[in-house]
Formats: structure tokens, sequence, C-alpha cells
């Protein structure tokens, strides 16, 4: 009876069974990356905006305060956008004929407001409040990275669970004092020794349980 | 476009008339027609489609509410309004208008969209609570079935076409004083409608002025003016009544009272729940209602048998006035309640339901007088509602001068006559004698189908007017938004009707003040909008000298009576287009898109033989030569010979919400027997009706669901820490730390009137899932009003059980969930995480309360605009395909913690109140730190008569009730 | 019946040589190649039901089922614990058997498993389907994701998740190993290239070399060992997703075994009937004998009264606690809106299979199809009253409701016979439905034995 199989035949059914499984487990790798990866999460890159505003010439440059601009931050849920009006205090003034701000004028002298775009978008589901964390002295830069360097507005940090999680459960290492939360460069902070007792001091004396934080209702309603 | 008069009353007039005629006097088909121009396409008429075309149409408020989708926009003010914070919400205080009765609220907006009506508690009347009306009137702002802009002839039109045709007119009418001018109004308490009105009379002496409202105090003025020669409004003081006889009359049933009486009622019963004084209720009645149903002692005694009862009562206190002859039962009760009140003397009350006889009333009035309560218990004053020149007769003498075609222009302002008149009066065919005739209302409905004009009017909550509370007091309503819609005010209207243009309601209110207040104008009006109400601004209560006694009156005995009563839900009708109204499971059967005719349970077995009656069946019910058709409801307490129908369905309002449901029960009523008609029949004809009710079984089977204890063992307190059940647990205790949220619900004040669910609908955002779903079983309420009956199904005792989660310790749901979307916060909250539910419904089916409810369709996806816009923003809206229940409030926990956190201070006892307990009249809800012994909520745990239910199941819930106390016939010696 | 008197009927044919071919043959030349079409067609028309209930359940959401609250869970879970129940006796049967050396269960094992298989696979879609947001089935899994969360492991569903996937893996395994020889000999015999290189390739290069045997019977046994405790653990996993709860009727001890032997119970009965079938149409008399027959009824009666031992224990329960709810659970099964269904599984369950104490009705094959199909249809009834009649009437009195399985419930019900039987026609024609090596092998062994 004529042979149906070369001899190689074993070796070839088990080199395919082996490149399957290994082709899968890469398959799965790349997965795990591609979700995490900046690509998916939108981290550095730049959403286009009506008005190509730097928030590195403003902030790092000027060192315009951030609730200059951002009032609702330390009162309520959102830090707000200023409403053209802001803009314009300085801008009548400064850079009056500047093409770049023609939408910020239209928008005044039209009464239509400014449509931006956001780059630091809460994920649904979730409530978000800005006062409470102002308030326990999570800086800005904790979230929204050196927004100060930024000539364009990027996200910082991918806004994934896990960014959030990762710092209720242990928000220690990341309170700063409340009266500097808007101070962007803390490069200096962990070098001097005596800092690294803040986060524990803080936490006793705001009375912070990560326990508690960690739990879903804490932004999830 | 110019129209001059000639061609006004020429051809649109005439045409229309034989648009009419053509229909044979068909009014539905009428009306069909009428709309089926503005509706066309709209064959199907499920909520959701219908929502869905409405909204279509709209592009209002930019807002797209708080959808699935994060908004990946963000639009600033250009220049931000003062004190403006990001999204904080703010506050107005304003109130909502009922039957002309002003209901004083607190709205709350976020960035400009009012999205939750709160009580205001300094509000006198109020105190802070609200009935399931003023809730809803939320949704009646943003409904999208509103009339969205004028139509003339049943067409679009543009105002400034109405302001020229109105002009015009005014002319015409100017020449003759206004004669042939007349104008109809609903109920208003309205001081700047009546200085309008004044200025109207000036100008036009012969114009007219009519009102009609289909459910009045009209009797009680005419009893009050037989007892003391004038019409008085009543004011009665129920907190001070120790001792309450109410021969027929819903103290505690839905209308405008309701608010007032049941939290003045649940005072005097909490402090006889400490032992200060009796809070005793003999109730007689011949359908339940809501104060039977909490009564200590019931009576069911038929409509024609009340005025047997005040003879036999006023003789019994001692008047002069023949005995008349009672049953055994019926002197059993006379004889307790006599007794009873004997104890109190002057803080007893006695009552007669407005819808008897004068005469009846003014007995009552004069045993009240007799007995020393008058001024105590109840007081007179002048009237709060405007009244009309012919009184009661206002409507019959317009519809007589119709006929006499005495009428030229009729102006119908925020009124349905021709749905709710009564029937042998005519009107809608009447009114087509009129030759101009303007519609003002919310809605495109049966009367503005009828009407040349239709000037569609802003609802009270974007509008400046005024209105007094039912004690009297005056509240300026001011708007919380602007007006979505292409609408005017109904004070604008009623100027432009005279041709005076271009006034603008706030201009209007103004005035009416300005005249009031003089120099002090600016100031007092500054407090009193931030009060809502103006203060001291009520009749003073008259002293009235001892009334006469009312000459004495046989009671007829009519055999079978039929009984009117407003719908529980949809009032007169005026509610039809609000889905969460329409989706209100009504107190004492539960069911919802539907109306019912209330029959005894002996009565639909003595009909067995043959016909055969059973809930759901249809019958035609037959008086005085009319009938109506609808379906049966088995009533446990309802009289042998007394059958009720619910009026307010049965609206025709093509391509609304409202249309076609239930039956209309109008056509029965005649304006000489308007609550009642004897010598009915009723027949079974064939067919039967599926209603959708929330709760099929309400026999309480033997089970202590709801306890009931004696007076005295009611004040003992409790030995134990709370009443949770402490027996051994597979599972490890939580860290009992402060806060530890619980709630405490008082089954002896509750009264069943749905204020709190309504509230919840409104607060978290519950999805109207529509009769059919209802129907299945989905009704999605996270807080339910559980009603049983124990006893005897002919005299039975009604029992009020409201049921939301009971965030329990030992939660057998948290354990069944695959994915942990059902968690246990560390406040002793028991949450459901929607973003992670995959809904294997596990929890739901482990729920021994069987308090979760499950999207079982997307029924939120498509809402329109407006209903998105609507939404509290502090809560998710939940997508298909998720678990979802009473969350506590968390929205609101939260936001009282990070508000105390920014404070540096722990939260206040009291400080957070959920939406249940907020809207509650009697307080019967109580939430708050159960470690914390002082807390209110604490407090009452330690009751002896707190009780946990499910105790034998062992999870530990949150929220226990208080065991109502039996204070009927062994509760003298309390 | 002349040959059912027969005193001692053989378990196996006298000669091994001709079993192969006798076997071997179906797969080649297919001798019900008409009926077979006919069969497979209905089948496929099925599984299309399936795909389109499915479908409009994916489409619309699960309202278009008949649930409500309370009654959350209708025939799609009750369907699920039954398919697993029926998926329980081909592993008994092939893997307990063949550890315990009962030489005739290889006249059966091949198609009992492969009837698993495929009961797995329905049963198995079915807690997917019944999900609110079924694309999110994953997060029954752990796995490391972005959001940092895991399965809640107290839940028996996460449980059950565990165990039926594990089951199915396992018999997929002991399944394919134990067919591998064969489909070398079918290969071996096969005349067109095409089948040769089919069969070629998943025979794995079986060239029956003494090593080959060797190893394989360390393989075949270990996944036996391995296969006998899950038979256990997955029906009790499946049982506790209702004993868990707090819900008087469920709550009980009973359940893990009571589950367990009415998987097998069901299990045992659906492979009598196909042994049936198969032996009639596939003239298979002398491999399936009466013997096996009577065996098949001799189990399903074991089985049946442990079974009815549970239902026993229930109602005794339920006295003995006195709980009014409790009682009322009892009363609304016994006379409630749905006590046809209990009715009917005492009725089918318990008093059908008194009749195989008689040898008569145990050989006959046509009374223990009959038997066999009373009792499927038994189980199924017991398995949607032990839900629905728990749920429809809980606690409080005023969340008590009806429930109907609506027009898209049955027929996903219908499809997923598709669903099965698809696949298992395709495995009679195209595999070696019987384990023709293990029958020689144990034939070679008895004569052996005779030869001493």
């Amino acid at each position: 009876m004529a042979q149906i199989f070369t001899p190689a035949a074993d070796t070839w059914l088990r080199a395919t069974t082996l490149a399957t499984v290994f082709l899968l487990t890469l398959g799965a790798f790349l997965f795990a990356g591609y979700v995490n990866s900046d690509y998916a999460t939108g981290v550095g890159m730049v959403v286009d905006q009506p008005v190509p505003f730097s928030h590195k010439h403003h902030v790092g440059d000027l060192g315009i305060d951030c609730r200059m601009c951002h009032t609702g931050v330390e009162t309520s849920a959102n830090a707000g956008f200023p409403p053209t009006h802001t803009c314009m205090t300085c801008h009548s003034q400064l850079w009056t004929g500047a093409a770049a701000l023609a939408p910020v004028r239209d928008s005044l002298a039209e009464d239509k407001p400014l449509v931006w775009n956001r780059v630091s978008e809460v994920p649904n589901y979730v409530f978000f409040n800005h006062s409470i964390h102002i308030d326990r002295g999570v800086p800005c830069v904790a979230c929204h990275g050196r927004i100060d360097e930024m000539p364009l507005t990027q996200r910082a940090h991918p806004f994934l669970m896990r960014f959030c999680t990762d710092c209720h459960r242990d928000p220690g290492p990341k309170l700063r004092p409340p009266d500097q939360v808007t101070r962007m460069d803390w490069s200096a902070w962990d070098s001097v020794p005596e800092h690294r007792r803040y986060g524990i001091e803080a936490m006793k004396h705001f009375g912070i349980e990560p326990s508690r934080l960690i739990n879903c209702e804490t932004c999830h309603r | 476009m110019d129209i001059d008069t000639s061609r006004l009353s020429s051809r649109t007039g005439r045409r229309f008339w034989r648009a009419v005629e053509a229909h044979d006097g068909n009014l539905d088909a009428a009306i069909e027609a009428e709309f089926a121009a503005a509706f066309e396409g709209l064959s199907d008429r499920g909520r959701r489609e219908l929502l869905k075309v409405m909204g279509a149409s709209l592009a209002l408020l930019g807002v797209a509410g708080c959808s699935q989708q994060g908004d990946v926009r963000a639009m600033p003010y250009v220049t931000a309004p003062e004190f403006e914070t990001a999204d904080n919400p703010k506050h107005y205080a304003t109130a909502v208008i009922m039957a002309g009765w002003a209901q004083p609220v607190i709205g709350v907006t976020h960035v400009g969209r009012p999205t939750k009506l709160e009580g205001n508690p300094k509000h006198p009347a109020s105190g802070g609570a609200t009935d399931a009306f003023t809730q809803a009137a939320l949704l009646g702002l943003y409904d999208p079935n509103r009339a969205q802009g004028p139509k003339f002839e049943g067409r679009p039109a543009a105002w400034a076409a109405f302001d020229d045709a109105m002009v015009e007119n005014a002319a015409r009418l100017n020449a003759r004083q206004g004669e042939g001018f007349r104008l109809l109004t609903g109920a208003s308490t309205s001081p700047t409608l009546a200085r309008q009105l004044n200025d109207l009379m000036q100008r036009w002496p012969k114009a007219r002025w009519h009102l009609f409202e289909p459910f009045d105090d009209g009797l009680r003025l005419e009893a009050a003016r037989l007892a003391f020669g004038k019409p008085l409004d009543r004011r009665l003081h129920v907190d001070q009544a120790e001792v309450i006889v109410s021969l027929d009359d819903d103290l505690l049933g839905p209308g405008p009272q309701q608010t007032l009486n049941a939290r003045q009622w649940s005072t005097r019963r909490r402090a006889f729940q400490t032992g200060q004084g009796q809070a005793r209720l003999f109730v007689a009645e011949p359908t339940p209602s809501l104060t039977g149903a909490v009564a200590g002692d019931r009576l069911i005694a038929a409509h024609g048998r009340i005025p047997a009862l005040a003879q036999a009562l006023s003789s019994a206190l001692g008047d002069s006035a023949t005995m008349p002859t009672l049953s055994a039962l019926e002197q059993q009760w006379l004889e307790r309640a006599a007794r009873a009140m004997k104890a109190v003397q002057g803080r007893a009350l006695v009552t007669v339901g407005a819808q008897h006889a004068p005469e009846v009333q003014a007995l009552a009035v004069a045993l009240n007088a007799r007995i020393g309560a008058l001024g105590r218990t109840i007081a007179f004053a002048e009237p709060a509602a405007l009244s009309p020149p012919d009184g009661a007769q206002s409507l019959a003498t317009l519809v007589r001068d119709l006929q006499g075609g005495a009428v030229d222009t009729l102006v119908i302002l925020d009124a349905n006559p021709v749905f709710t008149a009564p029937a042998d009066l005519g009107f809608a065919r009447a009114m087509e004698r009129a030759r101009v005739r303007v519609y003002a209302g919310l809605h495109d409905d049966e009367t503005a189908a009828l009407c040349h004009w239709r000037a569609p009017i802003q609802h009270c909550l974007e509008s400046w007017t005024d209105a007094r509370a039912v004690d009297g007091t005056v509240s300026l309503v001011q708007p919380l938004v602007r007006p979505f819609y292409d609408v005017r005010s109904a004070h604008a209207v009623l100027e432009a009707v005279q041709g005076r243009l271009g006034a603008s309601d706030h201009d209007l209110v103004t005035q009416t003040w300005r005249g009031a207040w003089g120099g002090a104008f600016d100031e007092t009006w500054r407090t009193s909008l931030l009060d809502g109400f103006i203060a001291n601004s009520a009749p003073a209560e008259a002293a009235v000298s001892a009334a006469r006694v009312a000459a004495a009156f046989a009671s007829e005995a009519p055999g079978l009576e039929v009984l009117f009563r407003p719908d529980p839900s949809l009032w007169d009708g005026r509610f039809a287009n609000n889905a969460w109204l329409q989706e209100l499971p009504k107190p004492l059967n539960k069911v919802t898109w539907d109306n019912v005719i209330a029959v005894s349970p002996a009565f639909a077995e003595a009909n067995h033989i043959g016909s055969g009656i059973d809930s759901g069946d249809i019958v035609r019910v037959e008086a005085g030569g009319r009938s109506v058709e609808g379906p049966v409801w088995v009533t446990p307490g309802q009289a042998r010979d007394s059958i009720t129908v619910f009026l307010g369905y049965g609206r025709r309002l093509p391509g609304q919400l409202g249309d076609g449901h239930g039956f209309d029960g109008y056509p029965l009523r005649t304006s000489v027997s308007p609550f009642a008609v004897g010598g009915a029949r009723l027949t079974r004809v064939d067919g039967k009706r599926l209603l959708a009710c929330t709760q099929d079984h309400t026999a309480l089977q033997g089970f202590d669901f709801v306890r009931t204890v004696s007076p005295d063992a009611a004040r003992r307190e409790r030995s134990g820490p709370s009443s949770a059940s402490r027996e051994p647990s597979l599972y490890p205790d939580w860290r009992a730390s402060s806060p530890s949220w619980g709630m405490s619900v008082d089954t002896d004040v509750c009264i069943g009137c749905n204020a709190c669910v309504t509230a919840c609908d409104a607060e978290n955002n519950i999805p109207m899932v529509g009769k059919d779903q209802v129907a299945k079983g989905r009704a999605m309420h996270w807080l339910r009003i559980d009603h049983y009956f124990e006893g005897p199904a002919d005299d039975p005792k009604l029992f009020f059980q409201p049921v939301p989660c009971m965030h329990c310790e030992k939660a057998p749901c948290e354990m069944g969930c695959p994915v942990g979307a059902t968690v246990h916060s560390p406040d002793g909250l028991n949450l459901q995480v929607y973003n992670r539910c995959i809904g294997t419904r596990t929890c739901s089916s482990f729920c021994p309360y069987k308090v979760r409810r499950f999207n079982w369709f997307d029924f939120t996806g498509k809402d329109p605009p407006e209903l998105q816009a609507a939404r509290n923003p502090n809560v998710t809206v939940r997508s298909r395909g998720v678990m979802e229940k009473c969350t506590y409030c968390i929205q609101r926990i939260s936001d009282a913690r990070i508000a105390a956190e920014l404070e540096g201070r722990p939260i206040a006892d009291g400080e957070i109140k959920t939406a249940c307990q907020q809207a509650c009249p009697t307080k019967a809800i109580v939430f708050g730190d159960v470690i914390n012994p002082e807390s209110e909520v604490s407090r009452r745990k330690r009751s002896a008569r707190d009780y946990t239910l499910l105790e034998e199941v062992n999870t530990r819930p949150r929220t226990t009730y208080l065991a109502r106390i039996d204070d009927g016939e062994e509760g003298e010696g309390a | 019946m002349a040959r059912a008197r027969t005193p001692k009927p053989r378990i196996l044919p006298k000669a091994w040589r001709p079993v192969t071919d006798e076997i071997t043959r179906i797969p080649l030349q297919h001798p019900q190649t008409r009926n077979w079409w006919i069969c497979f067609a209905i089948a496929v028309l099925l599984l299309l039901t399936y795909l389109i209930s499915a479908g409009v359940l994916f489409w619309k959401g699960v309202g278009v089922w008949g649930n409500n609250i309370p009654v959350n869970w209708g025939i799609a879970i009750s369907n699920y614990i039954w398919w697993l129940g029926l998926g329980h006796a081909g592993t008994l049967i092939s893997a307990m058997l063949l550890l315990l050396g009962q030489k005739w269960r290889n006249s059966l094992n091949r198609f009992a498993e492969a009837m698993t298989l495929f009961a797995v696979v329905c049963a198995g879609l079915y807690p997917i389907l019944h999900l609110g947001r079924p694309w999110y089935f994953y997060w029954m899994a752990p796995y490391p994701s972005t959001m940092g969360v895991w399965p809640q492991f107290r839940s028996p569903l996460t449980w059950d998740f565990f165990a039926v996937l594990t089951y199915l893996i396992v018999s997929v395994l002991f399944w394919y190993i134990g067919i591998v020889p064969d489909l070398a000999s079918v290969r071996d015999r096969a005349k067109s290239p095409g089948a040769q290189i089919l069969y070629g390739l998943f025979a794995l290069g079986w060239r029956g070399a003494s090593r080959h045997w060797a190893r394989w019977q360390k393989a075949y046994r270990l996944t036996a060992a391995i296969a006998v405790p899950l038979v256990v653990s997955v029906h009790s996993e499946v049982s506790l997703l209702l004993a868990a709860g707090p819900l008087s009727g469920w709550n009980s001890t009973v359940f893990p075994p009571y589950f367990v032997l009415g998987a097998a119970f069901s299990g045992f009965a659906v492979v009598a009937m196909i042994a049936v079938v198969l032996r009639h149409a596939f003239a298979l008399q002398n491999l399936v004998t009466e013997r096996h027959l009577d065996l098949l009824g001799l189990f399903i009666l074991a089985t049946g009264l442990m079974t009815s031992y549970g239902y026993v224990t229930e109602v005794f329960n339920a006295l003995y606690s006195g709980q009014p709810f409790d009682l009322n659970t009892l009363s609304s099964r016994l006379t409630g809106r749905y006590a046809w269904s209990y009715w009917g599984a005492v009725v089918l369950n318990f008093a059908s299979i008194q009749l195989l104490w008689f040898k008569r009705f145990r050989i006959n094959p046509w009374s223990l199809f009959a038997i066999g199909l009373a009792v499927a249809v038994g189980m199924w009834l017991e398995r949607y009253m032990l839900l629905t009649t728990t749920l429809y009437r809980d606690y409080l009195v005023s969340s008590w409701r009806h429930y109907h399985a609506s027009f898209w419930e049955w027929s996903l019900y219908i499809g997923s016979l598709g669903l099965f039987f698809t696949p298992f026609l395709l495995f009679i024609r195209y595999l070696p439905m019987i384990s023709s090596f293990e029958i020689k092998e144990s034939i070679v062994e008895t004569q052996e034995a005779a030869h001493g």
C-alpha cells in the first residue's frame, strides 16, 4: 500500500502545532501591548483646537496660575473652561490684531462660545471631583503633566481606571502642600529626606483611608 | 399676514363649523380629522416612537444631558453669569400650580436646566414636603407633547398673526364695550389674574368671565354660606385634632390640600406616638381612600348613607335632630366615634367630603361649632380662589349664552371644558356658536381642536406669575428657565386678546405688587422671591359667630350608586401626557396607564352568576340614561352598593403620549349630580382589558410583612441596640464605622401618596417603560409602595409599605455577582456598578425583597433631547442589559461628604436627605447615620416598633420599619 | 423476543477480526446515506432557527424573552442545567467504567463521549446568551485588564464558568485521545487520497507501534482519572447557582448530589436512546448487544431512584423546617400554576422507570427507548420546575408574578437541538462511532482468559 505521508510529516505536524501555540501567545501579548499603548490611550497626542493655545507660553513663560482661567477647580467638580471674556481681559490689550486670536474676538463679538476639544476627558461612568483633590493637595501636574511645557496641550497620562486606582491605593507619595498644588516642577521634592514623611503625615492629617478610596462608589454611581 | 375680521368670521369660522357638522356631531372623529394634518405619518403611538418623533423636531438646548458618550466638546460661556461656578447646582424658590393652587417648591437647576423640584422648607403650608403632582411637574415642563407654537385652524401660525387678529377683534369689541366677549378659565388664585380681570371688566363692562374646574370646593363655599351667610374658605388645623371623624372626606388623598393636611396629621400622629394625647381617625366612606387606609376605625358606608350618619352623629352629640335609623355596624361605629369625640371635646374635628350636599357639610360645621372646635381644629377665612360672577352656575350660564348666540368671542384660558365639562351641558356643541374661539393652554387638547386660534402658554416653571397656596399664602412664581418653545405667559395672552400687546409677564406681575406695596416694593419683592412666598399674605381667619344649624334633610336611598373621583395619578386628566404620572401605580390598586371602575368583592361575587366579574372585565355602567364602558377592578373595602368611576382617562390627544389610555368617564357625569348618581345599572359586556398592574397579589395571607402593635406597646423602648437580627452568619461582619447609613420607614404615618416614588423618578433618572412592559412585570421604579389588605375582603384593614433597597449587611446579591458589579461600601451602602454589570441577573434572583430592576431593553437611548435635558447629571443613565436599584441617593451622599471634607467637619445629622425622604409629607422616611446614637434614625430604630422585613432570612437590612399602631377599638386607653 | 430469553446474552462477538471492518466501513461507505441526509437537513434547519433566535436576542435585548422581576431566569437557565446534565453520561461511562475495568463500556463509550461534547457545547452557550450584555461575557474570566479588576470569587457563577470550561476541554481531550487509533485504521482502509490525508492528519501519524500503545494507555487513563472528579464537580457547581441563594426551594444542602445524580440519570437515558437507534440503523446488534441495553436499563433505574430520593428529601425538608416560606414554595410546586412541571417530572422520572425492574423492558429496544425519552423529558420538566416555582413566588407577596416563556425562548431551545444533532450526525457519518480496537482488545483478553 502506497505511503500517504512523507517521513517528514510528523516533524511538520509538530512544527505547525508549536507555531500555532507560539503565534497565539504572541498575539495575546501584542493585544495587551496595544491597549496599554499611548496610541490607544491617546497619551501625548495633540488635539486640534479652534485657537492654538499654548500653556507653555501662558503658564511656563508668563507664569499665570491655573486658577486664573480654570476658576471652578477649587469649588466644584469641573475645573471649567474660561469664558471668552477671560481671554479678552488681556487680549483686548495684547495681540489685539493677531490672526490666531480671530476666533476669540469673533466669539465675543457674535456671542458664540468657543468650541474647545477636551484633552483630559474623564472616561464614561466616572464622577470626578476636582475640588476635593485640590483641597487634599493632589497637584495639577499629577494628572495633567507638565502643562507648562506643552506648546500645544496633550494628554499626559492614560486615563485608564488603573491610573486612578494606582493613586487611590496609595495617595501618600502623590500628595503635596495644598497651597502649592498648581506648582509644576516637583523634581527636587523627593530629594529632600523629610519630604518622604509628608505623604504619611498628610494622610493622617486629612484622615485619608485608601481602603475607602479604592471602593467602586468613590468614582462610580 | 393681516386678516380683517370679516374674513376671520366668515371664512375661517364657518368653514370650521361645517368641518365639525360634516362629521355629524361625532366629536372624536372631528378631533381626529382636526389633528390628522398636524400629526401626519404618526400612526405608531408607542411611547418611545412618539417621543422620538416629537423630539426629532427639536434642536432646542445645546445640552445633551448626561448621555452614555463622554462629551468630547467643551463650550464655555462667552461671558460667565455672575456667581456662576462651573457646574454647581443653583436653587430658586418658586411654585408650581395645581388646579389654581400654588405648590411651593425650590427648583434645582444644573447649568440652566431645571432638574429637580424640592419642597420649600420655609413655606408655612408645605414645610418642605411635596406631592406626586408637584414632583412630576418637572416632566410637564420638558413634555415634548406640549403645544410648541401658535396655530390657526390647526396649522402653525405666527404670534404676529395672532396679535393682528386679536387687535382687529378687540377693536370690534371696544365699540360694543366688550359685549359678546367671554372668558372661560380654570380655577385660579392669582392676584395678578384678578387684577387683569378687574381691568378687563372696567374696559369692557359687557364682557363676562366664567370659570370651570372639574373638582373644586364649590360645595364647601356653599356650605359655609349656609352656615355663616357668606362663602368662606375652610382652614383645617388637623395637627390640633386629637379625634377626627371624617364622613367621606379624603383629607389625606390626592389634591391641592394633600401636602398640608398630611403634614399636619402626621405631626399630631407623631405626638400621639410619644404619648402626647391621641390621634384617632374615624372614617366612613364608600370607596377606599388614603384617609380610610390609615384610619384606625373605618366604616364602609355608601355615599347615600353619609347624610344619615352626619345627622346621627349630630344627635349623638346632643343635637335635637331626629336620630335616623342606622344599621348595627353603623350604630356601633357611630357610638365609638361619638364617645371618642366627647372625651376630647374641642380637640375634635368633624368633616364631610366636598362632594356632599352643602346642607350635610353645613351640619358638620355646626357640629364643630357646638363641640367648641371652631377656631381650634377648624377655622374660616375669606376665599383665596377667585370666584366668578355666577358662582357654581358659571359654566351653565356660559353654555346658555352660547346657545342663545350671545357669545361672539370665546377665550378659553388654561381649561379643557370640551373634555371635562358635565355631559348634560353639551358644551362642545354649544361653543361652536361662538364666532371667534381662542384657546390658550399647555397642550393641543380636545378644546384646542375646536378653536380657531391656539395660543400655547408657558409652563409655570418658565414664566412669571403668582398664586396662593392652600393656606392662602401668596407665592411669587419665577421662571427657572427660558421657554423652550414658541409660547407666551397666560397673562400676556389675556392682555393680547384685549388687543393690548407687548406686555411681559414680569411686568404684569410686578405691576400687581407695585400697586400693593408701593414704596416697599423693591425690598418686599426681593425677600419674597428669595423666600418663595410673601410673608403673612394669607387672608386672616375670620371671626365667625357660632353657626346656625342647617335644616334637617332627607337622605335618599339610591340603590346602586356611581361615584366620580379624580384619578389619583392624572387628576381630572390634565396630566395625561406626563409619563411619570401615567406609570405611577395608583395607591390602592397599583394599576398604571389605565383607569378602572371599582366594585366591591361582594358585588363582583353576587354578579358571578352568569356574567361573572373579575378585574379587567369590561362592564357598562348606566345611570341617568347615560353610559360608559370600562374595565372593572374588584376593590377590597368598597361599599357593596357603590361603584367608583375614576375620571381623567380616555383623553383624545392624537399623536400625544396621553392619547387613548383608559376610558372616559365624564359622559356619565352631569351638572346635576357631579359627584354621585344613584339608580345605576352595571352590566358585563364582552371583552377583558389587560391592566398593567405592578402588584398582582395584595392579600397579606397571614405573613407579617406589615405589623401592628398596641399603643402602649409602641411607647416602650427596645432593649437591644437595633432590630437587625443577630443570628450567626458565615460571612464576616463589616467594620462598623461612622457614618454607616441606614433608613427607617414609619408605616404608622405612611399614607401611600406616591410622593416619594415620583421624587425618586425625578432624582434618579428612572426610565418609564410603557404599559406593555409594566404588564410584563418590568416597571423600573426603584422605590415601590407595597399595598396589602388583611382580613375579610369586604371589610379589610389596608396597609402601605414603601420598599426601597434594604441595603443588607449580609447581602445575597453581593455574593452572587460573578463580576463584582454589586458591592458593599464602607459606609454600609449596597451598590450597583452599572458599567461593570454584565446582566446575569443573579443578584435579583437572590434578592429576597426583589427590589432590583433590570434594563430588559434600551429604555433610555432613544429619549428625545428634552427628556435628556431633564435628567439629573449626577446620576448615571443606565443602558440596556444592566441591573439597577435604589442607592440611598448616593449622589447626594457623595456631594455632602465632599462638602463636609472640604470644610473639614463631619456630616451633620439630617444634612443628607434622600429624595424620597425629602418629598414625604408625613416624614415617614428618615435617613441617617445608624452608628451615631443621637441621630434621628438611630432614635427611631431604638423604638419598640422597629422591625426588620423578612428577619428570618438574616440579611440584616439597613432599612427597617416602624410597626403601625392600632388605636382602633382598644385604643381608648391610650 | 426469542433471543431476549437466552439466559446469558453475549457481550461481545466471537471473532475479533471483522470488528474493525464492521465499524470503519461506516465512515467510508455509509450504509444509510439517504436517511442520513434527511436527518442532517432537519438538523441544519434547527441550527438555523438557533442562529436566528440568537441574532434577534442580541439585536433587541433579553427583553424579547418572557422574563421579568421576580422571574429573572427562565427556560434559558433550566435548559442550561438540562443540557449540561445530558453531558454527564459520556464521561461517566467512558472514564469511570474504564478505570473500573468494565469491558462492556467499549461498545458505548465513543458515541457517549461525542454526545457529551455536543451537549456541553449546547449548555455552555446558554449562560452567555442569557446575559444582559453578552459581549462582556469574558469579564467572568480572570485576566489582567486595564481596569485592574478581577472576577468575584465568592460567586457560584464564577466557578461555574471555570467548571464548565474545564469539563469541555477535558472531554475533548479524552474523546480525541480515544479516537486516534481508530482514525488510523480508517486512514488505512480509506480509498480516496482526500480521505486518507484527512484521517491521516488527525491520526497524528499513529502507526500502532507498541511504544505508541504504551504511551496511549498512559495518556488515556490519566485523562480519565482527571475527568472522573469533574463529573461530580461540574453539576455540583451548577446546583450552587441555585442553592447559594437564600430562596426557599433552592437553599438546600441536598442540591449538589441531587443535581449530579439527576444529570447522570438523564445522561444514561439519552445514551440508551442513541444506542438503540444506532444499533438499529447500522445493524450493530452484535456490538451493542442486549446485554448492553440491559446494563443501561439498570443504570437508569439506579440513578433514577437516587434522583427520586432527592424529590422526597425536598418535600421532607420543607415539612420538617415548618418555615412558612418553605411550605409556601412546596405548595406552589405541588398545586401552583406550574404544578404540571412538578407532577410531570414525578411521573416521567419516577413512575416510568419502574418498568425497568423487569428485564423484559430493559432488553427490549423499543421500551428502553420510550423510557429513555420519558426520562429526558421528565428531567427537562424537573429543571424547569426548580427554576420557576421558586422564583415566581418568592418571599414578598407583593412581588409574586407569573412567567411565560416567549416565542424566542422556545425557538432558541428547539434550535439548540439542531446545535446538538448537526455535529452529532456529522460524527456518526465521518468518524468511527464505536471504539473498534478496544472491543478487539477485550475480545482477545476474554478469549485468552478462556484458553487459560
